[in-house]
């Protein structure tokens, strides 16, 4: 049968949704190249990292040293293309650590029997009264700082967060009829969770974890910038943006790029996060009538504490 | 008040969830809407009012009086709901604004149309109350809505909707979210108003046992489009439509005995 | 309802005994050998001794804990490890520089985030809705020490393009000089502002949207308002409960985004003090310190749940 050259392959919904609309485009091109850099740089650099040149300092942009060098010699695209490897590092490991860490307090709070349901979601609501910088500080105060304590620090914040957000669903679905349908017919509790849970509420778990993903760099960046993150002698974007203060004064420049870098890979999860919530949201709640609201989807959202939320708590205990 | 749509298309995303439909209400009379679920009866009703919902277009001809409305901006739209049209909704219970009072509600198409004071509103409101047969009307309008029960909440919305003593009332659907016992009593209500008062009525609904009760002339729209009009009696007797008659069919099995005399 | 106002407030208390612990778990607990951590790597194990005595370390760690929360009770704060000097004492006075910080950089997040959030839902359809929702979204993504560094390069006395306000450091005798103080935390509330007003932004915008299809915004419309009116009059307020939780979830972003930024411009507040306590491993001020940012945010969590009570009529109790 020969084939009818008019006729294009049709891609599955989500992945439609995804790469070809703008914005999941622009973020899955940025997660690309974040990945390329990283691996590229494991191997070449266009300078040896750690080659500090003290004559060749604050030098601006030049087509020896693309993007110019640090207050030691160091040139700065390099710097830039290798801290991509940190970039990678914390994002990956924070947001394993806060899935872990949402999906055990969620569960746990939504599903566990009320005697430990209950004070594990009360737990949780008092969590995430803490800011994840002072959080990190605590763990940087007797350890020192280093990519581990922002990891941690941002995956127990984010992740008590994620359990705070998936337990209502989580509830709502294992009180629903058809869960208790399910059960009746003798489904066994495991096959139930997942039949039925986890398609719920797995595109709002995955949504939250490409924020949490888009958050964590950012408090790599400020984190770094006090001390506590990644060690001066690795490559990290939040250093380099730290370091470049010091030359506000000879090389304003300097400024740009780190900054530059950070604020479009985080804009880059953002949107790709945005364009996974479009994606997976299952096609019938779609319609004209329905007015999106995006409060779920953004990364300074997520982490911050509710108060109202508390209350309820409160109330749900006191019955 | 005469109503007559002609060719009414109203376009959602790629659908026409409004197929041209036509249909009149002379002066005074009542006629029921009928169809099922995403028929599109809801949607003539709103494009009636101007309150389709964002992404909606609309297209054809609403004659209200000899008036076009298709066309009007929202002010012009806005000058003529809630005082020559009033129209009440299915779900009592989302309906009201939940941080004000009762009276408050009920009074507030008199101040904005007629720009009555606070105090003359609220006694308005007070006498509305008494007039849709509200328990205690002097009280009840200091109350909030979570305190009123489903079919109190519905009287409400007719009290708040006969407000301005509009020539045409539309009623979407008003018993559907309500308990079978309270059904009547409403329905009792509206028979009540419209007789007095004469305006014309449309009565939505997909459930055919109520239009005997309410209307004398139906049409039934399915898919968005009218695919049968006439009679009540026409229409649950000898439905020539096979959606119609499933319809109707349901109706007769509820017992429904012959008319009292043409209404 | 006043079962409901105790309720919460055991929670707050619950909250802040949590919080202890977890602080004084993760201080004193964790490293294992606390006074190995002060005294350094080198210190003989007579110097450890004396540490050791000199802070109470030989006592069991409930005991010390205890101790600690007596403490707290008697609002005695306790000295610092490194200078012995009251930690109370110098916590207030650096909150003098903390404090009209977040209270500016609050009211900047509000006055940009409140009115663009609702224009851009009131407009989501057409291009200026899309365009401030874009910017916010955009703005969100910047780290806040870049914002800074580029106010900096703009403004910054000295260094700027268009060097205006002061970018580093506090007058002297604080807040004796109002005018020079003022402007000394302009250019650190701004950066501060710009950023979490974009997340109130968006905030207020998705609740207006979520307020858009609602029955009785269509009924008040039905009325004869038009329908950004009734949006407007009965959509809002309704909103409004809702916003006014935006200023206890921003509670915990402005107490971050003060550390960070007391020490971009060396700011002499909490922020800067904390960080330059966790560079010492000075841990009883550490301790303190994060209890007392920590309260804080409990504290307005608290504030705001009770007065979503006052003002919601559904959670009022009515005698009729």
């Amino acid at each position: 049968m020969t084939s009818n050259p008019r006729v294009r392959p049709r891609l599955p919904y989500w992945a439609h949704e995804l790469f070809l609309r703008p914005t999941g485009a622009f973020g899955a091109t940025v997660l690309f190249l974040l990945l390329a850099s990283a691996l590229v740089s494991l191997f070449w650099t266009p300078h040896p990292l750690l080659q500090a040149n003290p004559d060749q300092a604050w030098l601006g942009p030049s087509s020896q040293h693309w993007l110019g060098t640090d207050q030691i010699g160091r040139d700065t695209f390099s710097w830039l293309l290798a801290g991509s490897r940190t970039a990678v590092l914390v994002v990956t490991f924070s947001t394993l650590l806060a899935a872990v860490i949402g999906t055990t307090f969620g569960a746990l709070s939504a599903l566990a029997p009320r005697r430990v349901g209950a004070p594990v979601a009360v737990l949780v609501d008092i969590f995430i009264a803490f800011p994840v910088l002072l959080l990190a500080m605590l763990l940087a105060a007797p350890f020192g700082g280093s990519i581990g304590v922002v990891v941690i620090a941002v995956g127990i914040g984010y992740g008590m967060n994620i359990g705070r957000v998936t337990r209502p669903e989580i509830l709502r679905i294992s009180q629903s009829d058809f869960m208790l349908a399910s059960r009746a017919s003798g489904v066994g509790t495991v096959r139930s969770i997942l039949r039925h849970i986890v398609p719920n509420v797995g595109p709002i778990f995955i949504v939250q974890l490409s924020m949490v993903a888009a958050t964590s760099l950012l408090a790599e960046a400020g984190l770094s910038y006090l001390g506590y993150g990644a060690p001066s002698t690795t490559p990290s974007w939040g250093r380099t943006l730290a370091t470049s203060q010091q030359l506000i004064g000879v090389q304003p420049l300097s400024v740009l790029w780190p900054g530059l870098t950070i604020t479009l890979t985080v804009l880059a999860l953002t949107l790709l996060g945005d364009a996974l919530r479009e994606a997976v949201d299952p096609r019938l709640k779609r319609s004209a009538l329905r007015v999106r609201s995006d409060a779920e989807t953004h990364p300074a959202l997520a982490p911050l504490p509710d108060a109202p939320v508390l209350a309820m708590t409160a109330s749900e205990i006191s019955r | 008040m005469t109503l007559a749509i002609t060719d009414l298309v109203v376009t959602i995303g790629s659908r026409n969830v409004v197929d041209g439909v036509s249909l009149s209400v002379a002066d005074g009379e009542r006629l029921g809407l009928i169809g099922e679920s995403g028929s599109g009866k809801s949607l003539t009703a709103l494009a009636i009012l101007g309150l389709l919902p964002p992404g909606a277009r609309l297209s054809g001809s609403i004659l209200l009086n000899g008036v076009e409305l298709v066309g009007l901006s929202d002010r012009a739209l806005a000058a003529i709901r809630g005082k020559n049209i009033g129209i009440v909704f299915q779900e009592p219970k989302t309906a009201l604004n939940p941080i004000r009072k009762i009276g408050n509600q009920i009074g507030e198409s008199l101040r904005i149309h007629y720009g009555l004071s606070r105090k003359d509103a609220l006694e308005r409101a007070v006498r509305l109350a008494e007039r849709v047969q509200l328990p205690d009307p002097e009280k009840i309008v200091q109350h909030y809505p979570h305190q009123l029960s489903g079919g109190q909440r519905q009287r409400v919305a007719i009290a708040i909707a006969i407000a301005t003593g509009p020539r045409l009332l539309i009623a979407d659907e008003p018993t559907t979210a309500l308990d079978v016992t309270i059904q009547a009593g409403i329905i009792e209500l509206f028979n009540d108003l419209v007789e007095t008062s004469g305006a014309s009525l449309i009565f939505i609904t997909h459930d055919v046992a109520l239009l005997p009760m309410i209307s004398s002339r139906a049409v039934v729209l399915a898919h968005g489009k009218v695919i049968e009009s006439g009679s009540v009696a026409e229409i649950i007797d000898s439905p020539r439509h096979p959606i119609t008659q499933s319809l109707a069919a349901a109706a007769r099995a509820t017992c429904w005995t012959a008319p009292e005399g043409a209404r | 309802m006043l079962r409901h106002l105790l309720g919460r407030v055991l929670l707050f208390i619950l909250g802040l005994l949590v919080t202890s612990l977890v602080i004084f778990f993760t201080l004193r607990v964790l490293p294992g050998d606390v006074t190995q951590v002060l005294g350094g790597i080198k210190a003989t194990p007579q110097e450890l001794e004396t540490i050791r005595l000199a802070h109470g370390l030989d006592h069991s760690l409930a005991s010390q804990y205890a101790d600690w929360l007596a403490g707290l009770l008697r609002m005695n704060l306790g000295k610092s490890l490194i200078t012995s000097a009251p930690i109370g004492d110098e916590l207030v006075s650096k909150f003098q520089v903390t404090l009209p910080l977040c209270l500016l950089a609050l009211v900047i997040s509000l006055s940009i985030g409140i009115p663009l959030g609702i224009v851009s839902a009131l407009r989501h359809d057409r291009h200026l809705g899309a365009v401030i929702s874009f910017s916010a979204q955009s703005l969100a993504a910047v780290p806040a020490l870049w914002a800074g560094l580029l106010l900096v390069v703009l403004f910054g006395k000295g260094v700027g393009i268009v060097g205006v306000l002061p970018s580093q450091g506090f007058p002297r005798d604080g807040w004796g000089q109002p005018g020079k103080a003022f402007t000394a935390l302009l250019l650190p509330a701004l950066t501060i502002g710009i950023i979490e007003g974009a997340v109130v932004l968006r905030f207020v915008r998705s609740a207006v949207l979520e307020a858009i299809p609602q029955d009785y915004v269509r009924t008040a419309a039905a009325k004869g308002l038009t329908k950004t009116k009734a949006l407007l009059l009965h959509g809002l307020p309704n909103v409004s409960l809702a916003v006014i939780s935006v200023i206890a979830l921003q509670t915990a972003g402005l107490i971050t985004g003060a550390v960070l930024v007391e020490s971009l411009f060396n700011l002499p507040g909490v922020g800067r003090m904390l960080v330059a306590d966790v560079g010492n491993r000075d841990l009883v001020k550490v301790q303190s310190e994060v209890l007392f940012l920590t309260g804080l945010v409990l504290l307005i969590g608290l504030l705001i749940d009770l007065s979503h009570q006052l003002v919601d009529p559904r959670q009022r109790r009515l005698t009729t």
